[in-house]
């Protein structure tokens, strides 16, 4: 199955597919007026999110062009993201004022 | 374009007219209740605190009770107080006319003697005023007497991907028009408050913007509690939500793209049109109530999960952007903002169709919340009773 999924800036490292997805189906999305396709390597349930990069622990996981959270475990492109492999950070608000 | 709403003796303007019985405390609420079911046209709100509190207790519960009797959905307001509670029937009083110079009686249940001469006393005063209320006629108001306040609860990934967004347009369109439209929500800021305080009118807004977001954090490590263990709630996450920062980027998205006037404790009543932003906490009734006790006419409240919660005072409109829950939870939610997801609809195409819905609203449309007669009220407290 092609499922259709939602990358909302260029340098976000998730996308949002908007149907259940199973393992081995292609997750296709727009970027920047171009198709990317990835195979998905779980099942993902509807408007969750699939990595389109390999991520690794630690590293901060980026959508709506923001920081959402880092990962606690590494993943590969394909891999599903959610409260399971990412933590939210503590803010800085003394530098934002 | 315009609106038919009811023009209030301190100069606002209701979306509906109907006479509220407010009790000043736990201890009036059930006489309210009594004297409200035997009024068509009275509605009550239910209060579960107002004694026994700190200060800081009592004045959140002074501006909130106070700010529905001012809300411009209320003609008049029939108030009973115990007589021996922390919030006392004068000072509710004072804090009431201060706001609004609207009708108001007032029944104090020690003096009066008793529940049954209370009741009989305040059933007839609000005969009255409901009838007094009912020869109001409507007439037309440009869409700048209309006060928004915009809301989400059970959020799941489609809220800040559609319902958010298509809300946000509504809320730009009503402040172009000279309106006003509140967000509140301070632990959706979170992870957000960057983005948002960019949209601050002036230096100092911006500070109380991240300043509001700092203090609730602090104010949950000084009782060693943390933020991100309640939020993103069990739902928000089964929705696709991961983090505190995933929900709070796609909140604020409801809150439109326009400057930032002003930044408003709990309940609080601006002093200024447009873009608003109020410090309330991510619990969804909480907040409701305390935009409608800020003078908020109507509530556009997004949902991915699908939830009831209304509002006694103001309409609320419940919108989705999840297909599914549109389906599944039909007579809870009034409107569908899945198509941006599908790609029917642009967001503002969606925008246009929400922001005629809202006024079709103002105008008198029944939302499905009202049609239930749904009277959630909660509200925020600084610490344990005492």
């Amino acid at each position: 199955m092609r499922i259709r999924a939602i990358l909302l800036q260029p340098v976000d490292k998730v996308v949002t597919v908007v149907d259940d997805v199973k393992k081995g189906d292609t997750v296709f999305f727009q970027r920047e007026g171009q198709e990317v396709a990835v195979t998905a390597r779980e099942d993902v349930p509807a408007f969750h999110k699939v990595a389109v990069t390999a991520l690794k622990e630690g590293e901060d996981v980026v959508k709506y062009g923001q920081v959402i959270g880092a990962m606690t475990a590494d993943a590969q492109q394909g891999d599903w993201i959610s409260h399971k492999n990412v933590r939210s950070l503590p803010r800085n608000y003394d530098e934002e004022c | 374009m315009n609106f038919f709403g009811y023009e209030r003796p301190d100069g606002r303007v209701g979306i509906r007219n109907k006479v509220l019985i407010l009790p000043t405390c736990a201890c009036s609420q059930e006489t309210c209740r009594i004297v409200s079911e035997q009024v068509e046209g009275t509605c009550y709100v239910g209060n579960t605190a107002g004694c026994s509190e700190v200060e800081e207790n009592l004045k959140i519960c002074t501006e909130m009770y106070s700010g529905f009797a001012a809300n411009p959905n209320i003609f008049g307001t029939v108030m009973i107080g115990l007589g021996c509670e922390g919030c006392t029937p004068e000072s509710m009083k004072e804090a009431i006319l201060k706001k609004t110079n609207k009708p108001l009686e007032v029944f104090v249940i020690q003096e009066e003697g008793g529940t049954v001469n209370t009741i009989q006393k305040a059933v007839k005063a609000a005969r009255k005023m409901v009838q007094d209320a009912s020869l109001v006629q409507k007439k037309e108001f440009p869409l700048s007497e209309l006060f928004l306040g915009v809301e989400c609860g059970g959020s799941d990934a489609t809220s800040g991907l559609a319902a958010n967004p298509v809300v946000g347009n509504v809320s730009d369109r009503l402040v172009d028009e000279g309106g006003s439209a509140v967000m509140s929500e301070t632990t959706e800021f979170i992870g957000a408050e960057h983005i948002l305080a960019k949209r601050a009118a002036t230096p100092e807004i911006k500070k109380q913007i991240i300043g509001i977001c700092k203090d609730l954090e602090d104010h949950l490590a000084n009782v060693k509690q943390n933020l991100r263990t309640g939020q993103p709630t069990p739902g928000n996450k089964e929705g696709g939500i991961s983090t505190i920062e995933e929900k709070s980027l796609g909140c604020i998205y409801k809150g439109g793209s326009r400057p930032i006037v002003e930044v408003l404790d709990y309940a609080q009543m601006p002093t200024k049109k447009g873009a608003l932003i109020m410090d309330s906490p991510g619990f969804d009734v909480a907040s409701v109530t305390a935009m409608v006790a800020g003078g908020a006419q109507v509530i556009i409240f997004t949902t991915g999960r699908g939830t009831p919660t209304g509002n006694i005072i103001a309409p609320v409109i419940k919108v989705t952007g999840n297909s599914k829950t549109f389906q599944r939870m039909k007579d809870n939610i009034d409107f569908d903002a899945s198509v941006v997801l599908s790609g029917q609809q642009t967001i503002d195409q969606c925008g246009q169709a929400l922001f005629e819905e809202m006024v079709a609203v103002a105008n008198g449309k029944v939302t499905k919340a009202e049609s239930f007669g749904f009277n959630e009220c909660s509200m925020q407290r600084i610490c344990k009773f005492i």
